[in-house]
């Protein structure tokens, strides 16, 4: 039977020796009795008045649970917060904002795996954007530019002309020279330069060419004129190199060292092993 | 407002989803009620109730797509919303010099402590804040799952992430504290007398 009573100690001194056990009064809140069960138990309280005050009590406590409890209407606040960190959108456009996301995601992956593979094919290469070098360079004046050129360039060949028997303007290029003296950050110039049967030839100040270092050759990179691929550098090679029509063509007939007053665009350095 | 039906509220969740604000604001009136009342039995502070129910309201409907309708909305809600309530706890507990378990607010300064004694319901609403307020936080928000909001034994024993007899013996203690602290509660005896 499941209303059962308890049994008090043999002593007697049980406060509830004879009343309806309390798992039964848990039973009958918790709403695990039967209709039948529920109607014993209500029966059973006549004949135990403590526990009958005691359901009464716990019933009334349990009844303010279920008073009404105003409640402000939160919709229009709630919709106007959540509108302004996502806004409410079309079924439509929410699938091309999440494409959108998707693709930029992809994007910054590609690029990130890109730079990875670029670093471990190249370990050389720098990928921080290069201090204006030109303009550095001319602020220290003219002088030290040729100075500094006549440092990577092979003291024991100067000549008024390119040894060439015949000048082309195709011939012509426009070289940017990366160098990293001790004493001074990473300069880049950008000087005329000329190839001939793998020998580059720098103009490094007026009617002085000099024969660029061999170890030079692979800081080098052409920024404009025409270079036929052959003849670039000791290896000829021509990978990476890019030759700028427009700058060629704007190269003319002059030899004088030009656009030293302006900056240049930092420079990609090519790696020629 | 009556209770959605399951259908009903999958629809509007789905369409809500979608952007559909109107089903949204239906969703919202809905649950309001019970998240607020939920909220309020459990901090005692009806600024404190709103704010987390609205900031959980914001939650549940900017993760819609997250939603996994194979279980209750009502569920997700009132657990974002119970987090919600425990950081809000810690950050209140200290501002209040008592050393009641889970009494958030200070008997001074109820913001809707009556003024009149003549109005005993409201007496005696606030005696069952302060009655609720002395249970520990377990068998305050079991009993009112069960008994305000009728959740069954399993489901708070889901929500608590507890077993069900660990529920069910929180709800039988804070049954039992409840009726033996308003039975003490002079105040509340005399409107019961009344009522």
């Amino acid at each position: 039977m499941l209303l059962h009573h308890e049994a008090g100690p043999a002593s007697g001194g049980s406060q509830r020796e004879g009343r309806i056990a309390r798992d039964v009064v848990n039973r009958y809140f918790d709403g695990e009795m039967t209709r039948a069960e529920r109607e014993a138990f209500l029966l059973s309280l006549q004949r135990d008045p403590e526990t009958a005050q005691e359901v009464v009590r716990i019933r009334a406590a349990l009844a303010r649970l279920d008073e009404p409890v105003f409640t402000p209407d939160l919709s229009e606040r709630v919709l106007a917060k959540v509108h302004s960190r996502r806004r409410f959108l079309s079924l439509g456009q929410r699938r091309i904002v999440t494409a959108g996301r998707v693709a930029a995601a992809c994007a910054v992956l590609m690029a990130v795996g890109a730079i990875a593979l670029l670093k471990r094919e190249n370990p050389g290469i720098s990928l921080r954007p290069q201090p204006a070098p030109v303009s550095s360079v001319v602020s220290n004046g003219q002088a030290d530019l040729a100075g500094a050129l006549r440092q990577i360039t092979e003291t024991v060949v100067a000549v008024a002309e390119p040894p060439r028997a015949s000048r082309s303007t195709d011939d012509l290029l426009t070289i940017s020279i990366e160098h990293m003296p001790s004493d001074r950050p990473v300069l880049n110039w950008e000087v005329e330069a000329y190839t001939d049967s793998g020998v580059m030839w720098v103009s490094v100040s007026a009617g002085e060419w000099r024969r660029l270092r061999p170890e030079m050759s692979s800081r080098a990179l052409p920024i404009g004129g025409a270079v036929p691929a052959q003849t670039w550098g000791s290896a000829g090679r021509s990978d990476g190199l890019v030759v700028d029509d427009g700058l060629a063509s704007r190269l003319g007939a002059s030899f004088a060292p030009r656009a030293l007053e302006r900056t240049l665009p930092p420079a990609t350095p090519v790696r020629v092993p | 407002m009556a209770a959605l039906s399951k259908s009903e509220e999958a629809s509007l969740i789905q369409r809500s989803a979608a952007g559909d604000r109107e089903s949204a604001g239906t969703l919202i009136r809905a649950h309001q009620a019970s998240l607020f009342a939920y909220l309020l039995r459990m901090s005692g502070r009806p600024d404190v109730a709103e704010d987390i129910a609205q900031e959980a309201f914001v939650r549940v409907l900017s993760n819609l797509d997250r939603f996994d309708p194979r279980y209750r909305f009502s569920t997700w809600l009132f657990t974002i919303a119970r987090r919600l309530l425990m950081n809000a706890s810690q950050k209140l507990r200290p501002s209040c010099d008592s050393d009641r378990v889970g009494a958030w607010q200070c008997a001074s300064d109820s913001p809707e402590k009556p003024v009149d004694d003549a109005d005993a319901g409201a007496l005696a609403s606030v005696s069952l804040r302060s009655a609720l307020m002395t249970l520990t936080d377990e068998q305050r928000e079991i009993l009112i799952l069960f008994h305000q909001l009728d959740w069954p034994i399993s489901t708070i024993a889901q929500h608590m992430d507890m077993p069900e007899g660990t529920v069910k013996s929180h709800l039988h203690r804070g049954r039992r504290r409840l009726r033996e602290v308003l039975g003490r509660d002079e105040r509340f005896s005399e409107s019961e007398v009344r009522s």
